[in-house]
């Protein structure tokens, strides 16, 4: 289990090298700003499961995991490294 | 027989004011309140000056109230035009200079986009603005002419109408190659007419539960309201963020029992790229309807397989011509991928025309140039008779006869229907978004740390239309990456005109005159790093 602001930090640095976004705050809303749109949530996805070694499968998402940083770090803090 | 959009909404609220008419989550108004709501705020409207040919401009979240606002400004003579909440000041101040709308509507959602517009002299001098929260107005950025508190104090009485049917109803506003969004403006009659056709085809009642995907700055969303409102059905609003997490759109479906379900391919498409329908679901869905991309035949026969029991039809129409100009119900599912699906035939009153350069018919088969002509061809750009005349064309059948040039390349099928081919320019359509990409090129013309830089679309493999990437040119001693570039052109555009793929080039191809050579960066970008469906390849890893 990692430190909640590490695993922030690792989620923000996944944002710019693989979605080439810099999240302005912790809770910046995702959707609300259209950080995120449905082609880039895929991309989040995999980008997710490659660096934390997780699988997420479609019918467990739910929005509000996805809506800020801090939402996504708690998020993968319930998932059992694979 | 109606004569403005807004009557609709009025016949249904005198027949059945405790009807439900439009559903958002928790929030939903009946026929009474739609008619009542907006009747109080025409009055505010036309207390603050609002005239017959005003513009009321709505920066406002798609919600209840927004209907509520936009039928307002329609009852107080004026026409509306929608703002995307979502898309940066610097754009909305464009559109806004462009409407020189007598009011904007908004609320605690456009705030801090009003803050930024406001900080631009010009616009604070002239703006003025309709508040709708119940905060007394402490939470707006300005002082607003009115706000909701003093709308629910206005009379419920029905207004008398200046406006007559060829009077606008709507600006919308779309991508303009030269960096400047674009306005077509559409009449009442164009929509009634679109909208009673479809009624009739669609054989849509009051038992309807039609679904509100769109946001209300596309035109599709025209055709979700007063399609709705003409059958005195329920409009069931779509939270925007469902669209991010497909099988949430699919239980929505569900949840809300839609009956019609209106979307566009690249929502349908991920949609069936996750799998997220089940066979036989959604029992209550008679109709799926789809329009402003090609729908990727692999796509759609992922959906016709799974539910035999709904009719498909594709709508194909570009703004300029109100909501859709042809249709094609497809009667089976296509045997293979590569079966093309055709836009169809003509709605009532309107005519497609495939045409050569010196705009004659060509024969069957042989690819031209699609042009509309009929009830729905838009009067024009606003304000702005150059580009209207340039694709407004005067037709041969006399002073009235208008030709609408689409910009699309078509052929007429063996089969009488009219197929789609492509753009004939360098618009492309990108999860939905009608987008012109000398839009973003004149965006990233305008960052100080590029030399020089060229957008193109590459096509993307599997489900997922259109990829938009940028070559560039950094400033020498510049410190650029595409982190950098996006961050600082995401200040200028919204977030679906953005390039997702990025490239830096020492120069760019040029052609025999001297001109950026798109196509040919374009080719060898396509060779090094062919077209892959990224995210899925990685998912499916």
């Amino acid at each position: 289990m990692q430190n909640g602001k590490v695993l922030t930090r690792r989620i923000a640095q996944l944002f710019i090298d693989r979605l080439n976004t810099e999240v302005p705050a912790a809770d910046t809303d995702l959707f609300e700003t259209g950080i995120l749109d449905s082609l880039r949530f895929v991309q989040l996805l995999a980008a997710l499961e490659e660096a934390f070694g997780i699988r997420v499968s479609v019918e467990e998402l739910e929005i509000d995991d996805f809506r800020n940083l801090s939402r996504i770090a708690d998020f993968l803090a319930t998932k059992q490294p694979r | 027989m109606i004569r403005l959009l807004q009557e609709w909404v009025t016949r249904e609220a005198e027949r059945r004011p405790d009807t439900t008419a439009v559903v958002l989550g928790g929030e939903r108004y009946t026929y009474g309140q739609l008619d009542t709501y907006s009747n109080m705020l025409a009055h505010a409207l036309r207390e603050a000056g609002c005239e017959r040919g005003d513009r009321v401009a709505l920066l406002l979240p798609k919600s209840p109230m927004t209907v509520v606002s936009l039928l307002g400004a329609l009852k107080a003579d004026a026409c509306y035009v929608p703002l995307d909440t979502l898309s940066p000041a610097p754009r909305i101040a464009k559109i806004v200079e462009s409407a020189q709308p007598r009011l904007i509507l908004t609320g605690a959602r456009g705030a801090t986009t009003l803050r930024l517009l406001l900080e631009d002299g010009r616009l604070r001098n002239s703006v003025r603005i309709g508040w709708l929260e119940a905060d007394g107005g402490a939470g707006a950025p300005c002082q607003p002419t009115f706000t909701l508190d003093d709308v629910r104090r206005r009379p419920a009485a029905p207004l008398a109408y200046a406006n007559t049917p060829t009077d606008r109803a709507h600006i919308l506003y779309t991508s303009g190659s030269t960096g400047t969004p674009k306005g077509v403006a559409i009449i009442h009659s164009s929509v009634i007419h679109f909208v009673q056709w479809a009624k009739g085809y669609f054989g849509l009642t009051a038992s309807d539960r039609m679904s509100g995907h769109s946001p209300f700055h596309f035109d599709l969303s025209t055709f979700d309201l007063f399609g709705t409102f003409a059958a005195g059905a329920q409009l069931h609003l779509v939270p925007p963020e469902l669209n991010v997490v497909p099988h949430r759109l699919a239980h929505f479906i569900r949840e809300a029992h839609l009956t019609q379900w209106f979307s566009v391919p690249s929502v349908l498409a991920l949609m069936a790229q996750l799998d997220v329908v089940r066979p036989g679901d959604f029992p209550t869905l008679k109709r799926l309807l789809w329009c402003g991309e090609v729908f990727p035949t692999r796509a759609l026969r992922y959906w016709m397989t799974r539910l035999p029991h709904v009719a498909f039809t594709n709508l194909y129409g570009p703004t300029e011509a109100t909501i859709a100009s042809s249709y094609y119900t497809v009667p089976r599912c296509p045997a293979d991928d590569a079966e093309p699906v055709p836009i169809g035939r003509p709605c009532a009153g309107e005519e497609l025309l495939v045409l050569d350069d010196a705009q004659r018919p060509v024969a069957p088969g042989a690819v031209g140039d699609l042009y509309i002509r009929g009830v729905g061809v838009s009067p024009g750009y606003w304000r702005d008779p150059e580009k209207t005349r340039a694709v407004f064309l005067p037709g041969p059948a006399g002073p009235d006869d208008r030709l609408y040039r689409t910009g699309d390349l078509a052929r007429l099928g063996e089969d009488g229907l009219v197929y789609f081919l492509g753009r004939a320019d360098s618009q492309i359509k990108a999860r939905g978004y009608r987008i012109e990409l000398g839009e973003i090129e004149a965006a990233l013309q305008t960052l100080p740390e590029l030399e020089e830089s060229a957008v193109v679309a590459r096509r993307a493999a599997g489900f997922e239309g259109t990829t938009i990437c940028c070559a560039y040119v950094p400033r020498p001693g510049a410190a650029v990456t595409p982190m950098t570039l996006r961050n600082a052109l995401g200040r200028l555009l919204p977030a679906y005109m953005l390039p997702t793929e990025w490239r830096a080039y020492g120069r760019l191809a040029r052609n025999a005159n001297g001109k950026i050579d798109r196509a040919r960066i374009r080719d060898e970008w396509d060779r090094e790093q062919p077209a892959g469906s990224l995210a899925s390849e990685q998912r499916e890893a």
